[in-house]
C-alpha cells in the first residue's frame, strides 16, 4: 500500500516535471521569438556587455534594454555579474538546452508517426 | 525503425536541400502504397487521424485546420494552414503551436513548417519525405552552428536499411 502511494507520488512528480520542462521550452522559444531579444542574445554571446553598451549597439532606449534583459534572465538565457558600479551581462548558452530538447522530441516524433502511417497504409484498401 | 531516421539521400545536391536540412528535422520512409494512396492518408481527416493526430484537414491552399494532440505529443494542439497542396506530390502546411492560455504561453506563437514530399518509386510505391523546418528561426545564429554540428554527427550514424 505504501509502495503504491509512493508510486503514485512518483508518477505525479514525473508529470509535473514533464509539464515544467514543456513550459520552460515554450518560454525559451517565445522569449527568442522577439527579434530585439534575439539580437541582444547574439550581442551577449560574443562577450560581456553593460546596459549602456547594449543601448548604443541596439539603438533602443535604456528602459527597453532593461526590460528585454529581464525577460532573457528569467528564462536563464542571460547571466549577470557585478563589476564595481556596473552590472555586466553575458549570454548563457546552456539556457538554450530546453529548445534543443524540443527539436529532439520532433526528431523522435516523426519516425514514430511514419511507422504508424506504414501500418495504416497496409491495412487500408481503397 | 532505423530506416526512418536519416538525412535525405540527396542532401547537398542542390542549394535548397542543403539549406533545408540545416534547419530541419527530416524523416524519410519508403512505402509500398502508391502516391495516390499516400496522398489520401495525408489529406483525409479520418485516415490522417489514424497515424498523426485528430484533425479537420482540408487540402486546399489557405485552408486552416487543427491537429489535436493529446498530452504526450510534442506540443498538444497545433494550428495549421495549408501553404501548398499539389495532389500526390507535395503538401506543405504551417505548424503553429497554439497558445494554451497559461502564462508561459503568452507571446507570439511558435511557428514552423511541415512539408511532405511524395516521390513514386519504380516498384509502384512511394518515397515519402517529411521536412519539419523552422527550428533555426528560434535558435540564435551564434549557437545554431554548434547545434547543427552535433545533430549532423548524431544522424551520420543512422543508415538507410531498405
Amino acid at each position: 500500500m505504501a509502495l503504491l502511494r509512493w508510486g503514485r507520488r512518483q508518477f505525479a512528480t514525473d508529470i509535473s516535471l514533464c509539464l515544467y520542462k514543456r513550459m520552460l521550452e515554450a518560454q525559451v522559444f517565445r522569449t527568442l521569438a522577439d527579434p530585439t531579444r534575439r539580437a541582444m542574445f547574439e550581442a551577449l554571446a560574443s562577450g560581456e556587455r553593460s546596459v549602456s553598451e547594449l543601448t548604443r549597439r541596439l539603438s533602443i532606449s535604456q528602459p527597453a534594454v532593461s526590460q528585454h534583459l529581464g525577460a532573457l534572465r528569467r528564462v536563464g538565457l542571460v547571466r549577470e555579474r557585478r563589476a564595481g558600479r556596473f552590472t555586466l551581462y553575458q549570454a548563457e548558452p546552456a539556457g538554450l538546452s530546453p529548445l534543443i530538447g524540443w527539436i529532439d522530441r520532433y526528431r523522435a516524433f516523426w519516425p514514430e508517426r511514419l511507422q504508424r502511417l506504414r501500418t495504416v497504409l497496409e491495412d487500408f484498401e481503397p | 525503425m532505423r530506416e526512418l531516421t536519416r538525412q535525405p539521400l540527396q542532401q547537398g545536391t542542390t542549394g535548397n536541400k542543403r539549406e533545408a536540412s540545416r534547419d530541419a528535422v527530416v524523416s524519410e520512409c519508403e512505402l509500398g502504397a502508391a502516391p495516390e494512396r499516400v496522398w489520401r492518408a495525408l489529406t483525409e481527416p479520418e485516415l490522417l487521424a489514424k497515424w498523426l493526430l485528430p484533425n479537420d484537414i482540408r487540402p486546399l491552399r489557405g485552408a486552416r485546420f487543427t491537429l489535436q494532440g493529446p498530452p504526450g505529443t510534442p506540443d498538444g494542439r497545433v494550428e495549421c494552414e495549408i501553404l501548398e497542396a499539389q495532389p500526390n506530390r507535395l503538401l506543405q502546411y504551417r505548424w503553429r503551436i497554439a497558445a494554451d492560455g497559461s502564462e508561459a504561453a503568452a507571446g507570439p506563437p511558435l511557428d514552423s513548417t511541415v512539408t511532405f514530399e511524395l516521390f513514386p518509386t519504380i516498384t509502384g510505391g512511394t518515397l515519402l519525405r517529411v521536412i519539419h523546418a523552422g527550428f533555426a528561426a528560434a535558435i540564435p545564429h551564434s549557437i545554431a552552428s554548434q547545434t547543427r554540428a552535433s545533430t549532423a554527427c548524431a544522424s551520420a550514424g543512422l543508415r538507410w536499411a531498405a
